[in-house]
């Protein structure tokens, strides 16, 4: 799609990739691997969260593992000014009176 | 990124993670539970859920919620005896409150503007609503929910391979 001016920065994000990184963020910008894998999971968004870092780079979403033991992976957001502005376009940002999600 | 050689994360990460709100709540359960509720509240959150988010026993999160309930934070109701549904009430202003608290936790340690960002989308909202609000009243129809932005624009960007539910 063409973005228009005053659209939100590329790459494009769609509106359940945006309440994703919606979430991240209001988690102080990372998740557990499985804590991700968990609401993808339960939100029924069908992200894969290695596809999703190879698609859209890990200067902006990355996945490490920690130095603790046992080692886990951990999912950490990077651009905050893209995330924040696909968030607020798909209106995600903040709470909202519309109908919510089941699970 | 290969499962296999993922990199480590900086050390200097390592020392926030895992505490919710930069741990100026400490490390209760119902700051756990209240990070989850805050960070996706469109959902309908059921214990056993927030009990695998937070690693906390299925009682001791049923407690927090309940105590939210209290607290008009949120709404619980039982489709099933068995198994109540929690959600957030969505005109609780403290949750809006902690909404930008938790912006605020990384705009202090990014130095990012995710809170000022959220208040304007916020203060930009609410001047939609009442103006929707009193526009709807005169023609007697009631407000969708649609952004100020997708109101004033009438599109939305076309979903990519990871939004095809078209929104909530």
């Amino acid at each position: 799609m063409a973005l228009e001016r005053g659209d939100p920065p590329p790459p494009v994000v769609g509106y359940d990739l945006a309440r994703f990184l919606a979430w991240l963020k209001k988690r102080d910008g990372y998740c557990d691997y499985e804590e991700g894998e968990c609401y993808c999971r339960c939100a029924k968004t069908g992200i894969d969260l290695f596809g999703l870092v190879k698609e859209y780079g890990p200067g902006r979403i990355a996945i490490y593992r920690t130095n603790r033991t046992p080692s886990k992976k951990l999912v950490k957001l990077h651009d905050w000014n893209w995330a924040d502005a696909w968030a607020i376009y798909y209106g995600v940002e903040i709470p909202h009176h519309r109908h919510r999600k089941g699970m | 990124m290969e499962e296999d050689n993922l990199p480590e994360l900086p050390s200097s990460v390592e020392e926030y993670i895992g505490v919710p709100y930069g741990g100026l709540f400490g490390e209760t359960v119902i700051t756990h539970v209240v990070r989850e509720i805050v960070a996706d509240p469109e959902r309908e959150f059921r214990p056993r859920y927030l009990a695998k988010m937070t690693g906390k026993s299925n009682v001791s999160v049923r407690d927090a919620l309940d105590k939210l309930v209290d607290q008009n934070i949120m709404t619980k109701e039982y489709m099933d005896p068995q198994r109540p549904v929690y959600r957030v009430n969505p005109g609780s202003k403290r949750l809006d409150a902690l909404t930008f608290l938790a912006y605020a936790v990384i705009d202090d340690r990014e130095g990012t503007h995710c809170m000022r960002d959220a208040v304007f989308e916020y203060c930009r909202r609410e001047v939609a609503f009442r103006f929707a609000g009193e526009h709807e009243r005169e023609k007697g129809v009631s407000y969708t929910g649609a952004s100020p932005r997708s109101l004033l624009r009438g599109s939305q960007a076309n979903p990519g391979r990871y939004a095809e539910s078209g929104g909530g």
